[in-house]
């Protein structure tokens, strides 16, 4: 913006300063328009589009506070200057703090206004930039979505979906080795096709969107189901799972999929990241104004270094490409996301070699609302 | 029982028959929105297995103009997008039930017998014992 041709919009009741502005600035090669009082001037702004407006704070009619708070409400961009007498200077301190980006006390000389305008203009040119580089964000973020469902889930799921059909001698009798070859691409595809829909869900999550379709849930059903469903899991590796749960335990407001999401995955961890005969405890407990999920193992623990990193996308205290237990590394990620949308909070605790518990505490929501 | 199954992909189309047929049910196919509308007005469907996420018109919207028309016919929905959304809206579209893409073929054929029982243990409790 400096060194360009700006719009400036000058709104003061006092014709010597709006012909003083427009002077000075005019040299300077931008396009100004000036407004003798507030109504007219918020005219002028919405059909002129300026970059910077510099506002009077004292005028007859609608106060030039007004007039700001209404320009920032059209357009949080456009960079204010306050345009004030030295006795008003605590005012002008005001407007700043609800947004105004300067101000300069009347009167004021040539390359006062000039230094001034300069830096709001740079301003202005920083804030549009950004503004730029959030929608070109947006823009990647689609295509990428787009590209990895479209792309690259659909086709493999489609390919996935053959060799399920294929397997099951839907299309003939198959020889043993060639079964025992498409078994290990099945499985190594079904992992891909695991990777792609966690992070599928992980971009296209919508917190918002789910918290519309909340409902009283209760968690002990939750974690029933979980555990049900990683029995398997846990008896290949002779984990005993273990569930205990108050029994006037109070339902919370949720989102029954997520929740299951989460149960999902802080369970699975602790069968996967663990030995054999280990345990996986989950308590469930409510307090004044929460119910709780602490979810314990007796497996690996993870090491001091490492925990704070845990919920990163992507992150793996093993992140080797080969390591020996698989994983993505998204599904605390999305533990993390889904808890934060239901108001809730997780903390872990684990000792290297121990074990592990993540605690996570969801707020009962509007079970107070109806008990008053 | 007669099954139509709508989406846009050939061989999940081309699975579902083989997998269906083998298992003695009556199956039609149909690519899109449009020829599911054609063919339920011609055919009485016991069930149907609808892709959300199709070109065109949108599974979503071919559920609503099922509900609308034929509201006692179970919709199991498919979605190779089974992402936490995804499954949310297809609840509350009254889905029978959700199955993610792929499947196989048993996990078909038992979503497709519970939402079957599901439908008899209704409409016994509906219709007078006698
Ligand atoms: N209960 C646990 N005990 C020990 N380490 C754990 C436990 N839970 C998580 N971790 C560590 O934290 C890392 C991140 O976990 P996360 O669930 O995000 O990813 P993942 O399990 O590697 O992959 P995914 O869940 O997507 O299959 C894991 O790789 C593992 O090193
Ligand atoms: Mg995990």
């Amino acid at each position: 913006m400096s060194g360009e041709r700006a719009r400036i919009l000058v709104v003061d009741d006092e014709k010597v300063i709006r012909d003083s502005c427009t002077r000075i600035l005019t040299t300077e090669g931008h396009i100004i328009k000036s407004a003798e009082n507030g109504n007219i001037g918020l005219e002028v702004f919405r059909e002129f589009h300026p970059d910077l407006v510099l506002v009077d704070l004292k005028m007859p009619g609608k106060s030039g506070m007004d007039v700001l708070e209404e320009i920032e409400s059209i357009d949080p961009n456009v960079v204010q200057i306050v345009i004030t007498g030295y006795a008003t200077v605590s005012s002008a301190v005001d407007a700043m703090k609800r947004g105004a980006y300067d101000f300069i006390p009347k009167p004021f000389t040539p390359e006062e206004i000039l230094l001034i305008v300069g830096r709001g203009l740079e301003k202005r040119r920083l804030l549009l930039e950004s503004e730029a580089l959030k929608v070109e964000h947006e823009r990647i973020r689609r295509n990428m979505i787009s590209l990895v469902s479209h792309e690259l889930r659909a086709p493999l799921a489609a390919t996935v979906q053959y060799l399920e059909v294929i397997l099951g001698g839907m299309a003939g009798e198959i020889p043993s080795e060639a079964k025992e070859m498409i078994v290990r691409c099945d499985i190594r595809l079904q992992e891909m096709l695991e990777l792609l829909r966690k992070w599928l869900n992980l971009a296209t999550f919508d917190s918002p969107k789910m918290a519309e379709h909340f409902q009283d849930i209760s968690l002990s059903d939750i974690a029933t189901e979980s555990i049900e469903l990683m029995k398997s899991l846990a008896e290949e590796k002779k984990i005993s799972l273990i569930l205990e749960t108050s029994k006037d335990l109070p339902p919370i407001k949720g989102s029954k999929v997520s929740l299951e999401e989460i149960f999902n995955n802080l369970i699975s961890n602790a069968i996967k990241y663990n030995k054999a005969g280990g345990w996986v405890k989950v308590i469930l407990y409510g307090r004044e104004e929460e119910v709780w999920v602490e979810i314990s193992d007796n497996g690996s623990g993870i090491d001091e270094e490492h925990l704070s990193r845990i919920f990163d996308e992507f992150y793996r205290v093993d992140g080797r490409r080969n390591a020996p237990i698989k994983g993505s590394g998204l599904g605390l990620s999305i533990v993390k996301k889904m808890v934060d949308a239901h108001g809730g909070m997780i903390d872990v605790e684990s000792k290297f070699g121990e074990g592990t518990t993540f605690r996570i505490g969801f707020p009962k929501f509007f079970q107070r609302q109806k008990e008053g | 029982m007669k099954i139509l199954v709508v989406d846009d992909e050939r061989i999940v189309l081309d699975s579902c028959q083989k997998v269906l047929e083998a298992d003695g049910f009556e199956v039609y196919l149909v690519p899109g929105v449009n020829k599911a509308l054609q063919a339920m007005k011609k055919e009485g469907f016991g069930l149907l297995l609808v892709d959300i996420k199709m070109p065109e018109h949108d599974g979503m919207y071919l559920m609503r103009e099922v509900k609308k028309k034929w509201p006692d016919i179970p919709i199991i929905v498919m979605s190779g997008y089974p992402t936490t959304n995804t499954i949310e809206e297809a609840v509350k579209m009254q889905a029978a039930a959700f199955i993610a893409k792929p499947f196989t073929p048993d996990e078909l054929l038992e979503i497709i017998s519970q939402v079957i029982q599901k439908e008899e243990d209704h409409e016994t409790k509906q219709s007078p014992s006698d």
